[in-house]
């Protein structure tokens, strides 16, 4: 027999909740700028999970939705407050948690569960973290109520097919992100700072080539990013350049290393050192710390975008040209 | 935009469109450049400039070719600059890690120059320098320059950097000037006067860093971004305004300094003069430098300049004596190293103004500031009036006003304090409060405001800095109280140290049925 779960209990739970942290003293101060549902799958780590949420949220409080999703599991609901005490405060801060157990194969009836525990009139996101929910009959009902989905290729076999997912999903009017982006903007920022100068944008026009190198045994989703927004720059600014996605055998897998630009006598290289990024500008190398993009550095800067983001929108679709 | 469109401070430093730039994910775009810092020895550069630039330089927001030239009379090399620079940043930033890989590559754009600001060779030597690192760091010859020295040398460092055509180059030139900016009106204009001999107007940066406080900037997203409290804004419901600025400590060693300024002249000339008027203009046109500057300005102008009759009943001078704060015996200011014994120096101000615009007759703003008071908190609380009529058993009792407290420092954050029903049978009223805490809504860290202030200054956005016209207006209000202060002998010390200040001061206030929050 199917098991059923009212949204009215969780909320009654929420409610008790929060009048328990209440009779604890006057010192907790709630927190809320948006619902974020989390989608984990049976093999994933929960409770790394767990611990990437809880990080975000003294930057980003949020009413958390964590959806487990394992075989056999029946539909099932509870409710924790995750709490924080600033350094040099008097007061806890809160947010509240609620996890979700469903079976794969019930994702639509969890779309109605969540539906009426969203915070109301803030932004629902939907951190879909795995390919097989994306793929899922189920996955467009919880698009469909949510500002925005995050999505992860990073480990998707085949980057054009990936590419061209996102961007049909897109194409229907969902909102979405894709953390394979969110890993290039510290690169992108760089290469951008280079033609912040009057010098250097001056021989933009220069700019025949453009070299993206990547490591591992396929093209990765990255790659396809940053080459197709490389093109859509130049060509934004009258200038034609030849593309090449090179794969150098030596890198580890879905290790993204250089990127080159070049032409008449003008050579703009970045190239990833361990947790360094150098930047080399005809020789002359500056060097700015990259630190390792973890799920929570890339959803804080995801998370701060709830609105339509075009240069995303305009790569993804030259990508899924490319 | 036509190019007679564009303001004429931004047509030096436009630059063709970066294609590759992304507003929505980063940072503002940040101009190469070199920037000179005058009196680069003193504590200002340790405690401050250094710690931001190095904070900046941490997150990526200067250019990497950005340099800089410290002057100052002690002969230092480059190298010796740098090791003090080093151990500086690692002293006082605050909450930035120290990573030696990243300090090197930025100290390399370190450099120094010993000389007198008096001494027309230093600004030969430095037109020198700033040619070098022109062509060696492709700054593109923007330079910005920061008055860190006495206020006396100012106007000599401009003229001299004018004299040795180092105020004009290639790029842009920025003049940064800290505060005070004169002590009187005559002295302001006298200012002002010797700055635009080299730099224009539009290059002068007026320094006041409270003014790039995250709160502060957070007024006017809230009064500006926000439908619902525009309404409530004006006399019609504000009962009156109390900004604070209060300070725990005492001199600390500058007693000196201090006795020539008071708090008078040092915080409410321009600090909370400048925070009533963001909190109290009109809506700007659009957010940029001029427009909101200019309703600033306007703000100021309605300020009501008082009568002596006047200063007399709604201004308060104090000055603390000894007294215990946390079980610590603590000296009076006249007791401080330094302080003439005899010292009429005020370190308390209270000064109650009207400004005379149809939005806010008749609404008094209370303004105090002082040293040694009971607590370290900045805010602007805002009390409403009454509801008309009160239908409540007993709720004249419990009668709490609504208050709307916008708190600077420390916890920078909003809340509203309104009356709500207490569970239960019957209708018993109590005061809640509803709190918006800057630091949990956005657990990101702020940028200090030195920070905010020198990105800005770089990009040229002077939206946070103080124009002449602003100084001049807050100068026409405070003078005519600090004459007279300065005519009047007064009982002092009339106000312990760790206490909320004179008894006049709420005196005051009392005048008009107020009574001074206690944050």
């Amino acid at each position: 027999m199917a098991a059923t779960l009212s949204p009215e209990d969780i909320l009654r739970q929420l409610a008790d909740t929060w009048a328990g942290l209440d009779k604890e003293g006057p010192g907790v101060l709630r927190a809320c700028s948006m619902t974020l549902i989390t989608v984990a799958r049976e093999a994933e780590d929960v409770s790394s999970v767990l611990e990437t949420l809880a990080s975000l949220m003294p930057e980003h409080p949020a009413r958390s939705i964590v959806v487990r999703l394992q075989r056999g599991a029946l539909l099932a609901g509870h409710v924790t407050a995750q709490c924080w005490m600033p350094f040099g405060q008097g007061r806890q801060i809160c947010s509240e948690q609620i996890e979700i157990t469903a079976s794969p194969d019930e994702i639509e009836d969890v779309a109605s569960v969540i539906d009426p525990l969203a915070a109301p009139d803030l932004p629902r996101i939907l951190w879909c973290r795995s390919r097989d929910v994306f793929e899922s009959v189920g996955f467009d009902r919880l698009a469909e109520m949510a500002s925005k989905v995050v999505l992860d290729t990073a480990d998707w076999p085949d980057a054009q097919d990936a590419i061209q997912g996102i961007a049909a999903t897109a194409a229907r009017g969902v909102r979405v992100a894709d953390l394979s982006w969110t890993r290039l903007t510290r690169w992108r920022e760089m290469l951008s700072q280079v033609f912040e100068s009057r010098r250097e944008a001056a021989r933009l026009a220069a700019i025949s080539r453009v070299r993206v190198v990547y490591g591992g045994a396929a093209r990765p989703v990255a790659a396809l990013y940053m080459g197709a927004w490389l093109t859509d720059a130049l060509e934004a600014a009258g200038v034609r350049a030849d593309l090449s996605l090179e794969r150098d055998a030596s890198l580890p897998a879905e290790h993204f290393s250089t990127v080159e630009l070049s032409g008449g006598g003008f050579h703009v290289d970045l190239t990833r050192q361990q947790e360094r990024l150098i930047t080399t500008v005809d020789g002359q190398s500056h060097c700015v710390s990259l630190p390792h993009a973890t799920d929570c550095r890339l959803l804080r800067e995801e998370l701060g975008i709830v609105r339509h983001d075009p240069v995303f929108e305009r790569t993804l679709s030259s990508a899924a040209r490319l | 935009m036509t190019a007679s469109a564009i303001p004429r401070d931004n047509v030096k430093s436009m630059a063709p469109p970066n294609p590759f730039q992304d507003p929505l994910r980063f940072e503002r775009r940040v101009p190469q450049c070199a920037m000179v810092i005058f009196g680069a020895n003193g504590d200002l550069t340790k405690r401050k400039l250094l710690p931001a630039l190095y904070r900046l330089a941490y997150d990526r927001r200067l250019s990497s070719g950005f340099a800089v030239v410290g002057i100052s009379r002690t002969p230092l090399t480059d190298e010796q600059f740098r090791e003090k620079m080093r151990e500086a940043v690692e002293e006082f930033s605050e909450d930035t890690k120290f990573d030696p890989e990243l300090w090197q590559p930025f100290a390399q754009g370190l450099f120094y120059l010993a000389g007198d600001i008096g001494d027309a060779d230093l600004y030969q030597r430095l037109a020198q320098k700033l040619k070098e690192i022109e062509e060696t760091r492709h700054t593109g010859g923007n330079v910005l320059f920061y008055l860190s020295t006495q206020p006396s040398q100012y106007g000599r460092a401009a003229l001299g950097l004018g004299a040795a055509g180092v105020g004009k180059g290639n790029g842009w030139r920025r003049l940064v000037v800290e505060k005070p900016f004169g002590h009187d009106l005559a002295s302001a204009r006298a200012l002002s006067d010797e700055l635009h001999q080299v730099f224009p107007e539009s290059d002068v940066y007026r320094i006041d860093h409270y003014l790039g406080k995250e709160t502060v900037q957070n007024i006017l997203a809230f009064r500006f971004a926000n439908g619902i409290f525009e309404p409530l804004w004006n006399r019609r419901y504000v009962d009156h305004v109390q900004i604070t600025a209060a300070e725990t400590i005492g001199v600390e060693g500058r007693g000196a300094y201090y006795q020539e300024t008071g708090a008078l002249a040092d915080m409410i000339q321009n600090h909370l003069v400048q925070v009533m008027a963001t909190m109290a203009m009109e809506p700007s046109a659009g957010f940029h430098a001029d427009a909101v500057r200019d309703e600033r300005a306007k703000l100021l102008r309605s300020i009501r300049v008082m009568k002596p009759d006047e200063i007399r009943v709604d201004t308060v001078p104090g000055q603390y004596g000894p007294g215990r704060i946390g079980g610590e015996q603590v000296p009076g200011f006249r007791q401080e190293p330094g302080v003439d014994p005899e010292s009429q120096t005020n370190t308390y101000a209270a000064i109650t103004f009207f400004v005379e615009n149809w939005r806010w007759a008749g609404v008094p703003f209370y303004l105090r500031s002082g040293k040694r008071l009971a607590k370290r908190v900045s805010e602007i609380a805002i009390q409403f009036k009454p509801a008309p009529l009160a239908i409540f058993d007993g709720e004249s009792d419990e009668m709490s006003p609504n208050l709307l407290i916008m708190r600077i420092q420390p916890e920078e954050g909003i809340s509203l304090k309104f009356l709500s029903k207490r569970p239960g049978a019957g209708m018993k009223l109590r005061p809640v409060s509803m709190d918006f805490n800057y630091g949990s809504a956005f657990g990101e860290r702020s940028p200090s405001a030195y920070e905010t202030l020198l990105l800005d200054a770089i990009i040229g956005d002077a939206t946070l800095y103080t124009r002449q016209d602003m100084v001049e207006a807050s100068w026409t209000v405070v003078e005519p109280i600090q004459n007279l202060w300065r005519a009047t002998k007064f009982d002092f010390p009339n106000y312990p140290a760790g206490s909320w200040g004179p008894p006049a001061a709420d005196e005051m206030l009392a005048r008009r049925g107020h009574q001074w929050r206690k944050p």
